[in-house]
């Protein structure tokens, strides 16, 4: 009679055995003393192994990584950055917004006045013409009113950000 | 948080709780230490690796492809980590030592005062503590952190095969001695 391999035993073991070699295995085991011990050590073998338990570090060990994250946390700049981009940007577009109401309510002022416009009474060059006229158009401060919203709602989101990472 | 799994914690995590990634470290750091503990045989050493590796996951955890368990992905920076380890202490002798060498010639050390241990099971910890590394971690990867052959091919960056093979050596070579020293029935 040929006894059961260790190979065969292992492939038992990792789930690889067809359903003809379990049979033909539960056969043998049946009629085999000497197969039946092996199959019985390495199953003892098994569940010795799988019941080691793991074991523990020490208890300060979360709070040791958790200190050690806390400046990867602030360095890496997941608020830092992104905040004073969005601040600087939030500015920028609320002067822009300011500059063109300011400028196309001066300019509305001087014709109603019948005067002439700011930027005629003004020895502007037509370089700075072109940019008051634009600055001053709809279309620009729209642009610039839908800007700085998005910035606004960009900076308070980081600040909620700054803010959990402040009580962390 | 027993019941939120890894991903929603990951998830919290990315969106800015970063207090949460204590809970995977509460729910790893244990198995890995296990795990480190059996590859470094040091508890201290053990316990540095096991917070770089918390570093270096937490690091790089926005760039987890979620392709895999967070588990194998995390025992992969386990094992890698601690091979650099083995390797900066004594990178020829150990790569030598442990490439898939054959367990031919290796032998468990001496047993102190085996029917005098409180704990059975401490002896079947010992006896997978002294396997070389490689063995270790296939034996711990398998049988406690229950990853599959293929998962742990994953995490050792080897073959399917290499795993079979070394964690069948490893195995036979544990039921032998168990066997050889009639510690099968001690150990219950």
């Amino acid at each position: 009679m040929t006894h059961l391999s260790d190979e065969l035993l292992f492939r038992e073991l990792t789930g690889e055995l067809s359903d003809i070699e379990k049979n033909e295995l539960k056969l043998h085991l049946e009629q085999c003393a000497e197969c039946r011990t092996l199959h019985q050590n390495y199953i003892k073998t098994d569940r010795l192994i799988m019941n080691i338990e793991p074991p523990e570090v020490s208890e300060e060990f979360t709070s040791a990584v958790m200190n050690r994250i806390k400046p990867v946390i602030i360095r890496s700049g997941i608020s830092t950055g992104r905040f004073l981009t969005y601040l600087s940007l939030t500015f920028v577009t609320l002067f822009s917004v300011l500059a063109g109401y300011l400028i196309s309510n001066m300019n509305q002022g001087s014709r109603e006045g019948g005067g002439e416009s700011v930027f005629n009474s003004v020895d502007f060059t037509g370089y700075y013409e072109k940019i008051g006229a634009v600055i001053s158009s709809q279309a620009f401060q729209i642009v610039s009113m839908v800007l700085f919203f998005g910035f606004a709602v960009g900076l308070f989101f980081t600040y909620e950000k700054f803010r959990k990472l402040k009580s962390y | 948080m027993k019941n939120v799994n890894d991903f929603e914690i990951i998830d919290s995590v990315i969106a800015g709780n970063h207090s949460d990634y204590r809970f995977l470290i509460d729910r790893y750091k244990n198995k890995a230490f296990g795990m480190l503990r059996r590859m470094l045989r040091n508890d201290a050493d053990a316990e540095e690796v096991l917070q770089d590796c918390f570093l270096k996951a937490y690091k790089n955890l926005s760039g987890f492809n979620r392709k895999s368990k967070f588990s194998t992905w995390f025992f992969r920076i386990v094992y890698n980590t601690a091979l650099n380890r083995i390797n900066s202490a004594a990178r020829k002798q150990e790569k030598e030592r442990t490439d898939l060498e054959s367990l031919d010639n290796f032998h468990f050390g001496e047993q102190d005062n085996l029917s005098e241990l409180e704990e059975k099971k401490e002896l079947i910890t010992k006896l997978v503590n002294q396997l070389p590394p490689k063995y270790s971690a296939v034996v711990t990867l398998f049988y406690v952190e229950e990853q599959t052959i293929e998962e742990i091919a994953g995490i050792m960056n080897m073959t399917e095969s290499n795993v079979k093979v070394m964690l069948f050596r490893a195995r036979k070579s544990l039921k032998d001695y168990i066997t050889q020293n009639n510690l099968e029935g001690e150990l219950r």
